[in-house]
């Protein structure tokens, strides 16, 4: 019986240098390399059908990508995980194989983990006037994409953002963002608003996406 | 492994995955538990040096021996050469990204000529001494392989040896005569003078070159009596039985050739006058059909690809080709894979050849007539005739399939414009195939007409030629032009100032390094692409160093000139070079090797029983 499947994969370590696009490449080699068999599309060029769900830049981490695809072999869950495992290269580790709860279009939210490190020592005052900035109702940055540029309020399109310390240089800000396919809001603007209304300048920043949900708040599976 | 300073710097830079690794099959092993780590560079960028086949062979083969490790390193794109710089990050391997000064040999493979600078390149970005002499012992052995290596001499000074020829044993030899030298008090020279009696090992500081005064060789002489007067390549006898990797590297990103690549035969039976490749990799060796079934098996289980190209100089010449193909087929049908044959030959193409491969084939049909004229078809031992052509674009042009690409030369010798003007009339003639006199051609029929500069090389029957002057072939690429004028027919022409270059390389001698240094020094690197490729500064070092290029591109040499590369025996008698140049004049043809023997001195070299 064809089973319908989503993974939970994490890209973490070196794989976080590899572009979206040779991700479904090399997720489609893991496949014939685990000799698990998957519906192809039709056509003069078939190929293995494999959906995945909102891109992740060059750079960032993750612990909660999701992909889905439809197996015709007859592996459970757990051999799909293992298998999948032994023939992914490192820093790509399966988590998760559970049957599609919702659409990938029904997913609202992603929840990020930021971790912004200064130069030198991060001051008690510097993390209070972040929190503050992050608790109050309206904070506007300019968005810009490949197609348009206009203002938004980032407290609207984001459900919490939480900053604690992490060690003597760094913060850590834990932000549910807007990950919407239509508007898919970078975690990026959230060290850029620190900059820009606080001051604040940062020497290297680290992203790491660790779930997702839905419009309201519920675990995205 | 990726310290931040690294993670933050590879963030700025393009495909950044060039510089990670850790792809699946890669191999990892601890440094403490080897005593020999080879850094295997290859002078061009990931994605040109992984679609090599030979590095995948000569990376299973050393990290398979035990107490040595093989990591990979590439040449860095020039964005991260400027990073790299800025931060002083030297020169990395990918396996353990330990700096490749730490590495005990260093060994680049020469693929082609255009690379050259790129090796002083690394070298430098390395921080390790460019000239051989100037690297004492504790520093990186450095050593050279691949086609280039058979003529090393414009980069001897920057190697210690070269190794020459294929195989495992000569890397088993050289592996232990290293260990001899690492673990005693052998001094480099020593070490030197004692690998040089392995055999296929050339070690070019052995020897002494001196000059006539119209800056013609006179002499090429060993330093030592002991120093073998000539150095000959090694080869696999058994070619079903040699080392083959059951499995390969998969890249993260996308490469140049994103797929199995399946080495069929090694050498080919044609013998084209103008062909290096025909002549170095002498004689032809076969897999058997098994052989090369279980390996596909293997190595698509293994990959996860699915494709498989099966390769070699001229992949329908394979004695077995339809069971092959038929085999092939049901496999690849079974198995959702696709197969390649990346060059056909036009007298061996037929519908059947044809129907076997379209199923799986995706882009148009390349054949190579290589001339335009019958003449110089045989001028150049093509073995070809028109008939055999049109014959074959006929059978190509049935089905779905509408463009067709033929690939040309251009200042072979004896070349004519009359010669020039049966490429354009050729191109025509297929256009035309199949449409009745006055009618139009079939409407979607497109022609890709390439047309590359000839480059004499060395060890093959032209060896003694003169190339086309720059204006030459300027002249000639606008005469082809200016008599095509149907927009279903595109020429394309290969870049001349490259060409030039090239030539200079490929015949060049000791005296060039310099140049090479002045170029790399004044900012040449990753001559082979074009947006990094510099002319002007080529020619300012040429001229820096009172170096005339033409002396080496555009002279043709007398039989009795010794060469630069005069002292390495590929096998193939320079008598028999001479004769076949002698026949070409006269546009003669020879016999193949499988119609019969031409007598071309591989049979004395290495045994009656070695061409089957
Ligand atoms: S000796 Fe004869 S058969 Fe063998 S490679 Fe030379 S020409 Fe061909």
């Amino acid at each position: 019986m064809p089973m319908k499947v989503r993974l939970t994969f994490k890209k973490t370590d070196e794989a976080v240098f590899i572009s979206h696009l040779d991700i479904s490449r090399l997720f489609v080699r893991a496949l014939n390399r685990a000799g698990i068999k998957v519906k192809y599309t039709q056509g003069f060029n078939p190929h293995a059908y494999i959906v995945f769900g909102v891109p992740l830049s060059l750079g960032y981490e993750s612990i909660c990508e999701r992909v889905d695809f439809e197996v015709v072999s007859n592996e459970t869950p757990q051999e799909i995980i293992e298998r999948l495992n032994r023939a992914m290269p490192g820093g790509i580790e399966i988590t998760e194989c559970l049957e599609p709860q919702k659409k990938f279009k029904e997913i609202g939210f992603a929840r990020w983990e930021i971790t912004a490190e200064k130069d030198g020592p991060i001051s008690d005052e510097e993390i209070e006037r972040m929190r503050e900035l992050f608790s109050s109702d309206e904070i506007i940055i300019t968005r810009e994409t490949k197609r348009t540029k206009g203002e938004v309020n980032l407290i609207e399109k984001s459900r919490g953002i939480e900053v604690g310390r992490e060690g003597e240089n760094a913060v850590k800000i834990t932000a549910a963002l807007s990950s919407r396919p239509e508007d898919v809001l970078n975690p990026e603007y959230v060290v850029r608003a620190a900059c820009e209304k606080l001051g604040m300048e940062f020497y290297d920043v680290f992203y790491r996406r660790i779930e997702f949900f839905d419009e309201n708040m519920e675990i995205f599976r | 492994m990726i310290d931040k300073k690294l993670r933050r710097l590879l963030l700025r830079v393009q495909k950044p995955a060039r510089y990670i690794g850790n792809e699946l099959g890669s191999v990892h092993k601890d440094k403490s538990a080897v005593d020999v780590r080879f850094a295997f560079c290859f002078p061009d960028c990931y994605e040109v040096g992984m679609s090599h086949l030979g590095i995948k062979i000569l990376y299973s083969l050393l990290n398979d021996m035990d107490g040595v490790s093989c990591e990979r390193v590439f040449a860095p794109w020039t964005d991260m050469i400027a990073e790299m710089k800025k931060e002083n990050i030297p020169l990395f391997s990918m396996e353990s990204m330990s700096p490749v000064s730490e590495f005990d040999i260093v060994g680049f493979t020469l693929q082609y000529e255009m690379s050259y600078s790129n090796i002083v390149l690394m070298l430098k970005l390395a921080g390790i001494p460019v000239l051989s002499a100037e690297r004492k012992k504790g520093d990186p052995i450095i050593c050279a392989g691949g086609p280039c290596a058979y003529n090393m001499e414009p980069i001897a000074d920057f190697f210690d040896f070269a190794m020459m020829g294929e195989g495992e044993e000569i890397m088993g030899e050289m592996i232990a005569a290293y260990r001899e030298y690492k673990h005693s008090d052998m001094t480099k020279d020593e070490y030197l003078r004692r690998i040089s009696h392995i055999e296929g090992v050339y070690v070019p500081s052995l020897y002494d070159v001196s000059y006539n005064e119209d800056g013609t060789i006179k002499a090429v002489e060993p330093k030592y009596p002991d120093v073998p007067r000539t150095v000959k390549k090694r080869i696999i006898d058994d070619f079903d039985k040699v080392y083959t990797p059951r499995s390969v590297i998969v890249p993260n990103i996308k490469i140049v050739h994103d797929r199995v690549n399946m080495e069929v035969f090694r050498g080919c039976l044609r013998g084209c006058r103008f062909c290096q490749a025909g002549m170095i990799y002498r004689p032809v060796r076969e897999k058997s059909v098994d052989t090369l079934m279980g390996l596909a098996h293997d190595l698509i289980a293994q990959s996860g690809y699915e494709e498989i190209s099966l390769a070699s100089l001229s992949t329908s010449d394979y004695s077995h080709i339809d069971e092959l193909l038929d085999r092939m087929l049901e496999w690849s049908k079974e198995n959702k894979i696709n197969f390649a044959i990346p060059s056909q030959r036009a007298d061996q193409f037929t519908k059947e050849f044809l129907d076997k491969t379209t199923a799986v084939r995706t882009s148009g049909i390349t054949f190579a007539p290589e001339a335009g004229s019958q003449r110089l078809r045989d001028v150049i031992n093509k073995n070809i005739t028109e008939e055999q052509i049109l014959n074959a674009c006929r059978i190509a042009l049935t089905g779905n399939n509408t463009t067709i690409k033929l690939y040309f030369m251009s200042g072979l010798p004896t070349e004519t414009m009359e010669d020039i003007d049966g490429i354009g009339k050729l191109a025509f003639d297929i256009l035309y195939l199949g449409a009745r006199k006055g009618d139009k051609p079939k409407k979607s029929i497109m022609i890709n007409v390439s047309v590359s500069a000839f480059v004499p090389k060395p060890f093959t029957p032209f060896q003694w030629m003169a190339q086309d002057t720059r204006e030459k072939m300027r002249e000639k690429h606008v005469h082809l032009k200016s008599s095509v004028k149907s927009r279903k027919i595109h020429i394309s022409y290969s870049d001349d100032e490259t060409s030039h270059l090239e030539a200079v390389f490929a015949r060049g001698d000791r005296r060039l390094s310099r140049v090479i240094l002045r170029a790399v020094e004044t900012g040449c690197m990753f001559d082979s692409w074009g947006e990094c490729f510099d002319f002007e500064k080529w020619m300012a070092a040429f001229e820096y160093c009172g170096i005339d290029p033409a002396f080496y591109a555009n002279r043709e040499r007398d039989y009795s000139e010794v060469l630069p590369w005069d002292h390495i025996d590929v096998g193939v008698a320079k008598s028999f070079l001479m004769r076949e140049n002698e026949l070409s004049k006269l546009a003669k043809t020879s016999v193949n090797c499988r119609d019969g023997c031409a007598g071309c001195g591989i049979k004395q070299a290495f045994g009656g029983e070695i061409c089957r």
